[in-house]
């Protein structure tokens, strides 16, 4: 599994608990709040999943918006 | 003079054109539309019809509210057809008004406290005059709660513009901000949290005020270098009682038309009773002195300065709204195939906290996402655990009682 597809299952875990409908997929592009419809409390759960899985805080130095900045954090870039 | 109300109702009302009062008023709140799958179009009809439910006198319950908004025979319809006949009028209805408007907060009990406010109660620490008119405010609060409300009356009794920021993505925000020439905001450390630092500054911002929330001397200096021409002003506020504090500096300060109302005893801030809305008679006895549960350190007893440490309860404060803790185990707990549950707060770097819970299961069905569905339908987003974890048992104090700190 890549990451973008690890990242996915992430993404799903919150929209679910939300009682939103799971996604198929997710595009570098995306916007986390504007695609994917997260508000602060989705932002802050993915975020910890996230440091869970990958051991990163993807938020730590800055605001995460898009799919591929948290890509980049992941990959240590 | 686009933000002028008075000026545009007048004109229009001159020129023989039909206004009807949703238009007046929409001119003072404003949402921008978004077209996205996550927007809080709510809030203007939800905002307008608080506005109508003060010049009827009607004691109205913000959860009321919310459903009136979606309703056809909205109270706004109403204040439509009896139309009040100047702008000056509306304003003097409302400030006549004795209606109460009625919030719910967590009490210590477990059980939610309701509290009514008087207008004048509320706009307490509203401030009207000349110097206030050509604010354009943006509104960065959830309607229902306390700090949303003080921000709407700010600027609806000085005839401000107010764009609704609420939740809304950083890059739409930063679009009004510059858009609208916006002068004021007032929000939680987490909205800051999520949209400073910007790409660019921008100037226009004079005013901007955190509440509901710790923040920390890092967030400043980043909304400093957003908005290098604002004031930034920390804001002391609760459910109970409304604004109490600001201050521009580290520390807050009691001032002399207060110092007989507030006092610091055992370190903890209590509020006089003048100073808190209506608690319903079944919530027990209000005594003289309401006890916060927000614990302070006098700085200097000669000038009064002091500055909030902790909390003395269990409440947690996430993304500015405070939970109990016991109000939230009280509701899983009441899940068919759950034994116990256990929250905490765990520090994040968006909410400030997040919830957590523990959770001892009955039989081994329901997962994470089946629990947080149910919840759904019972508690607040910000009251919903937002990881949970599954133990074999929880540990308990010697009375019993669950573990507080881990």
């Amino acid at each position: 599994m890549n990451k973008m597809e690890e990242l996915l299952i992430l993404v799903n875990q919150v929209l679910e608990g939300n009682g939103s409908v799971a996604i198929k997929s997710i595009k570098e592009t995306d916007k986390l709040r504007e695609d994917i419809g997260f508000d602060s409390f989705d932002l802050a759960e993915l975020t910890v999943r996230i440091e869970e899985a990958f051991e990163v805080d993807v938020f730590e130095d800055g605001i995460i918006e898009v799919i591929s900045e948290i890509l980049d954090k992941i990959n240590g870039k | 003079m686009e933000n002028k109300l008075e000026e545009i109702f007048y004109f229009n009302f001159k020129e023989n054109t039909k206004l009807s009062y949703s238009d007046v008023l929409n001119h003072v709140i404003q949402v921008e539309n978004i077209e996205t799958n996550y927007s809080f179009s709510s809030t203007k009809e939800f905002l307008l019809n608080l506005i109508a439910s003060l010049y009827y006198n009607t004691n109205i319950t913000l959860q009321d509210l919310n459903k009136v908004s979606k309703n056809e025979k909205s109270l706004l319809r109403l204040l439509d057809v009896n139309r009040p006949s100047s702008f000056k009028q509306l304003l003097d209805g409302i400030n006549k008004s004795t209606a109460k408007i009625i919030l719910f907060t967590s009490g210590t009990t477990g059980q939610p406290k309701e509290i009514k406010h008087s207008l004048s109660n509320l706009i307490r620490e509203v401030r009207i005059g000349k110097k206030f008119e050509d604010n354009v405010w943006a509104f960065a609060y959830n309607p229902t709660h306390m700090a949303g409300l003080q921000v709407l009356f700010q600027a609806f009794l000085n005839a401000n513009s107010l764009y609704d920021v609420f939740e809304h993505p950083k890059d739409e925000v930063v679009k009004i901000l510059g858009k609208y020439g916006i002068t004021n905001i007032s929000a939680t450390p987490t909205f800051y949290r999520l949209l400073v630092p910007m790409k660019h500054s921008v100037l226009s911002l004079r005013n901007v005020s955190l509440g509901g929330e710790k923040s920390d001397a890092n967030l400043h200096q980043r909304i400093k270098e957003s908005f290098p021409n604002a004031k930034i002003l920390n804001i002391y506020a609760s459910t109970e009682a409304g604004t109490l504090f600001s201050t521009s500096g580290k520390y807050f300060k009691i001032v002399s038309d207060k110092s007989e109302l507030v006092k610091i005893v055992e370190g903890e801030l209590l509020i006089h009773k003048d100073l808190l809305g209506e608690v319903n008679k079944n919530e027990g006895n209000i005594e003289t002195w309401y006890k916060t549960g927000d614990l302070v350190e006098i700085v200097n007893a000669k000038t009064n300065e002091f500055i909030f440490t902790s909390r003395k309860n269990e409440m947690i404060n996430v993304g500015g709204n405070k939970v109990n803790p016991s109000e939230i185990e009280a509701v899983i707990d009441s899940i068919e195939g759950i034994e116990k549950a256990f929250i905490y707060g765990k520090p994040n770097s968006i909410l400030g906290n997040m919830l957590y819970a523990r959770v001892q299961l009955k039989n081994k069905d329901l997962t994470e996402i089946q629990i947080k569905r149910i919840l759904n339908s019972k508690l607040d987003n910000f009251q919903i655990p937002r990881r949970i974890e599954f133990v074999e048992s929880l540990s308990l104090t010697r009375t019993g009682k669950l573990k507080r700190n881990l």
